[in-house]
């Protein structure tokens, strides 16, 4: 049987072999995630379509030179995105640096945990309760979250937990290294994990009434 | 943040290593640590119970995002055809 990246492999062979089927094949497979990463850098879906459509022709013009240490995912990704920053110019940049240079804050509020000098210090005072094991309510508390996010956080959970790229992917695309990843990544989880908690007291609370 | 001993790793510090415990960043001493914290503070095994949870719903919330406008694949077919063409 063959493994993933043999498949993609055979595929691109065929493709660079004249084969529009199996072009079609691969727009079909990772058009939506290019999609998906595009409107993270532009708004109007011109501007979405020219991006993905650049980032088929790189990848046709590069085509011998598929990395044989990424998944053709993420190399697609990873190409979009450079051409994206490309588009976008300093702005892209700026945006970047920002992120790698914005100091964390606590990921739970100090207040939740017993203060200095008592024996308990940065113990919980009141630990935090299981949430419930279906998460039909979660949906629209997440969504909100995430697009609360500043931007690079919600591309870096996007990116890394999401479509799954390394962080050595996410670092040839955005230049950020591991430990800017983690830290970014850390903060954007932190603020939605956050959030479902406010969500679940919430309906706690309801229906203690 | 360097955790040298158990007392050293308190609930309020183990919420800001755990990107790196799943990560596996942290050293092999820092883990054991962290897992020790873990089995015996039943809030924190939540909490870390809780961040994947977090972790698993965003990375679905991103997936079902607005669904993206019908690829033209027309157009794509066109890029295809004129490579192809001036490979050959």
């Amino acid at each position: 049987m063959l493994q993933g990246w043999e498949h993609e492999r055979t595929d691109l062979r065929s493709v660079a072999g004249g084969s529009e089927r199996a072009f079609l094949a691969l727009v079909e497979r990772y058009q939506p995630v290019l999609a998906r990463v595009a409107r993270f850098w532009f708004d109007q879906p011109n501007e979405i379509e020219a991006l993905v459509r650049q980032t088929w022709t790189s990848m046709l013009q590069r085509l011998d030179r598929f990395d044989d240490q990424s998944s053709l995912k993420a190399w697609l990704c990873v190409t979009l995105i450079k051409l994206a920053r490309q588009r976008k110019g300093p702005e892209a940049d700026e945006l970047l640096q920002l992120a790698a240079a914005d100091p964390s804050g606590p990921a739970v509020d100090p207040a939740r945990f017993t203060p200095s000098g008592n024996h308990w210090e940065g113990h919980w005072k009141e630990p935090p309760r299981d949430w419930p094991a279906l998460s039909h309510t979660a949906r629209e508390p997440v969504h909100a979250a995430l697009l609360a996010l500043p931007h690079v956080e919600r591309l870096l959970l996007a990116l890394r937990d999401s479509e799954g790229l390394s962080s050595l992917e996410v670092e040839r695309a955005l230049d950020l290294d591991e430990a800017t990843q983690q830290r970014v990544l850390h903060r954007g989880r932190s603020r939605v994990r956050a959030a479902l908690e406010r969500h679940y007291q919430t309906l706690d609370a309801r229906e203690a009434t | 943040m360097k955790i040298t001993n158990l007392v050293d790793l308190s609930c309020k510090t183990l919420t800001e290593l755990v990107t790196e415990y799943m990560h596996g960043a942290l050293t092999a001493e820092e883990r054991v640590y962290f897992e020790q914290h873990l089995h015996a503070c039943t809030g924190c095994m939540t909490y870390v119970v809780q961040m994947r949870r977090t972790i698993e719903l965003s990375a679905r919330a991103h997936q079902n995002d607005a669904p993206v406008a019908p690829t033209d694949r027309a157009a794509l077919l066109d890029i295809y055809r004129s490579w192809q063409s001036k490979r050959t």
